[in-house]
């Protein structure tokens, strides 16, 4: 059985390697956008315009400004990190030209600061409205506004800020690892639409009959098609790994030989994931009448599976948490992201894991038998 | 295989999608090393009683043997006896001719070394050896049928399922297509060919089962076919008036061995017909019929399926 398997996986592979435009679609695709993701997320210091209305005269609140606007200049306790000159402070004459700018988006924040402001009552005399729909931003600018509105009150800052880290545990949020791990799951999900597309289009064209007349078992069929999935899923893992490498993506470990563990680990996870996407494709395949039918199926579920499972963004509602898990890919997230932008262990995931080899288990044998009662 | 009198056996075989009977209790036998064809028009059930004998459909009553072995339940045993040539061109575009053929090679388990001197041996026979690296969806339709053909006897199976083997194909690679079969019956292999080209089956044929509606109506071979629906030659008259006055004084005549009305045309067939087409002529023309434009010709398997059906095959 098994040289009859890897004879068709190695016909699978030529004729997916051959055509450019299927080769586009699982590894171009993915590779393109790792690359634009690269160069919108690049760089080491990103600057948030804060607009600002001061309708106070005293000296505190010029220097409150000044500091905001040069944070680096602020002498820190010894030991901590210095702070960062990360927003750009762009002043207005009224608050309502100063709301009109934040409306249109030219500015992510606006602080507007009464008569009558001191450091001791800047939380009475101090309004700040920052855009809440970039995390990043409303998350650096409301910290940087809360440190140095202490630092100037003379009352220690907030521990959060000004804890020395541990490289180890940390959990800095970083938008290129979350990124890198959802254009991954992403990557391999295309699977699905691979496997839905192939099958259906050798059984238009009546290569699936011609394979059927000779002693080949619906088994080997199916085996060839996993293991050539499953090949096409390492070189796409490998792929957008080598490319994030090359644009900046470094994953969580303290030594090299951690990082080149953990990659191992997302390899694995990488695997299961399409084991189970392989499952999930014979289920569309076997149920579709054509090729038009089997591909528009197949981004039916790949669309919302990629919206709701945390590929590119959480989703917030609880609602959409809970139904998130019919999805392979909510696992793989949650795991890869906590091996490479956490650095944890494998075995620490291990809930996810289990979840994952469940679902792909699960799905594959209700693939195959799906497909054996629909096709042979 | 066992060595059968009988290659294949079908009995009361039938297929239904819904509520179409796309074969209805069809019987036959074809013995070893016979080219059998099933002649009938699109839609008749060739390729439906062709696909229930590769085990591809499971009929929905009676049962066939092919090589011995029951099509229901012994379709692994099937599978290593058969070559199947489906009805269009059924190649992997994205492979090479040659590695098109090796695997089916390779899905039939035939050593390395034996399939690749088969490979060669077949790609030269048909002429593709030039190409034979080239991806497929390169070739060219006769090419790639041509192909498709070697595909199903790399294996060299004892029994071959040719569907529509010449199908759209130009003359020159239908001829070529034609010797390819002749070799195959030359070296006493078991045929099944559908058809619904007349002179293809009348060539190349021992037998000939002729389906339609998916029953079959007759079967026989070509030449004693062509003289049960009446010796003699064929004329086509194209007329205006009424006919049944004519086909009655026609029929009169003792050298008129059958008269009907087929596509608005009077089809006379008779013995020596076309030394007495003038008689003929006369007859239909007393009779209050116009004559129009004539055409004359010698029995062929499709005046048998219009004899027996009282339509053309296309």
């Amino acid at each position: 059985m098994m040289a009859v398997a890897v004879n068709l996986a190695v016909k699978n592979l030529k004729t997916i390697f051959r055509d450019k435009v299927y080769l586009f679609f699982l590894l171009g695709m993915p590779i393109f956008m790792m690359f634009l993701i690269g160069l919108a997320f690049r760089g080491d210091a990103t600057a948030y315009s804060v607009g600002y209305v001061n309708n106070d005269s005293s000296l505190d609140s010029s220097k409150f400004i000044e500091s905001l606007d040069n944070a680096s200049l602020l002498p820190v306790p010894p030991g901590t990190p210095p702070l960062e000159d990360i927003l750009v402070l762009v002043q207005f004459n009224d608050p309502e030209s100063l709301k009109d700018s934040f409306r249109k988006g030219d500015i992510v924040a606006g602080l507007i600061i009464d008569e009558g402001y001191s450091p001791e009552n800047a939380s009475e005399t101090v309004t700040l409205f920052v855009d809440e729909s970039s995390v990043s931003a409303s998350m650096t600018v409301k910290s940087t506004v809360t440190v140095i509105s202490s630092f100037l009150a003379g009352s220690p800052p907030p521990e959060e800020y000004w804890k020395p880290s541990d490289e180890s545990i940390s959990v800095e949020f970083n938008i290129m690892n979350f990124m890198v791990v959802g254009t991954l799951t992403y990557a391999v999900s295309i699977i699905i639409f691979s496997v839905t597309a192939s099958i259906a289009k050798e059984r238009d064209k009546g290569l699936f009959s011609r394979l059927r007349t000779t002693p080949m078992s619906t088994m080997d069929f199916l085996a060839g098609g996993l293991m050539s999935q499953l090949v096409v899923s390492l070189v796409q893992t490998a792929s957008v790994f080598a490319v994030s490498y090359l644009i900046g993506f470094n994953p969580m470990g303290t030594t090299n030989l951690d990082k080149a563990v953990n990659m191992l680990a997302a390899f694995v996870v990488a695997l299961i994931l399409a084991v189970a996407c392989v499952g999930v494709g014979l289920v569309i395949a076997a149920f579709a009448k054509n090729e038009d039918q089997a591909v528009g199926v197949s981004w039916f579920f790949i669309i919302p599976m990629m919206f709701l499972s945390g590929t590119w963004w959480e989703p917030q509602d609880p609602a959409m948490k809970t139904i998130s898990w019919v999805f392979p890919t909510t696992y793989a997230n949650k795991a890869i992201r906590a091996i490479l932008a956490r650095g944890a262990p494998l075995l620490s995931v291990s809930n996810y894991l289990v979840g994952l080899a469940v679902y792909a288990v699960i799905a594959f044998m209700v693939g195959v038998a799906i497909f054996r009662k629909k096709t042979m | 295989m066992r060595s059968l009198r009988y290659a294949m056996e079908a009995v009361d075989l039938t297929r239904k999608f819904g509520d179409l009977v796309a074969v209805d209790h069809v019987n036959f036998k074809v013995e070893e090393g016979e080219l059998w064809g099933l002649l009938g028009p699109n839609g008749a059930g060739k390729t439906t009683t062709v696909n229930m004998l590769c085990c591809l459909l499971t009929p929905t009553d009676g049962t066939a043997k092919v090589g011995g072995h029951d099509i229901r339940k012994e379709a692994g045993e099937i599978s290593k006896l058969i070559g199947f040539c489906p009805q269009e061109a059924t190649v992997f575009e994205r492979l090479t001719g040659r590695e098109n053929v090796k695997l089916i090679g390779q899905m039939h388990k035939i050593p390395k070394t034996e399939l690749k001197k088969k490979t060669n041996e077949l790609l030269e026979k048909i002429g593709l050896t030039e190409r034979a690296d080239d991806q497929v969806i390169t070739y060219s339709g006769g090419m790639k049928r041509r192909l498709d053909l070697i595909m199903a006897m790399v294996h060299d199976p004892p029994i071959l399922f040719l569907d529509e083997p010449t199908l759209g194909l130009d003359p020159a690679v239908r001829r070529a297509v034609w010797d390819f079969i002749m070799e195959l019956k030359e070296r006493r292999k078991t045929v099944v060919m559908t058809t619904h080209y007349m002179e293809e089956a009348d060539e190349l044929c021992d037998r000939v089962a002729i389906i339609d509606y998916g029953k079959i109506i007759v079967e026989d071979s070509p030449a004693r076919l062509k003289e049960k629906a009446g010796k003699g030659d064929i004329i086509e008259m194209e007329f205006e008036g009424k006919a049944e006055p004519a086909i009655r004084r026609l029929r009169n005549l003792k050298f008129v061995r059958t008269v009907d009305v087929v596509d608005n045309r009077l089809v006379v067939v008779a013995e020596a017909g076309i030394s007495r087409l003038g008689k003929i002529i006369e007859v239909a023309t007393k009779a209050g019929v116009k004559v129009g434009r004539i055409s004359y010709k010698e029995n062929t398997l499709e005046d048998v399926f219009i004899h027996l059906t009282g339509r053309r095959l296309r």
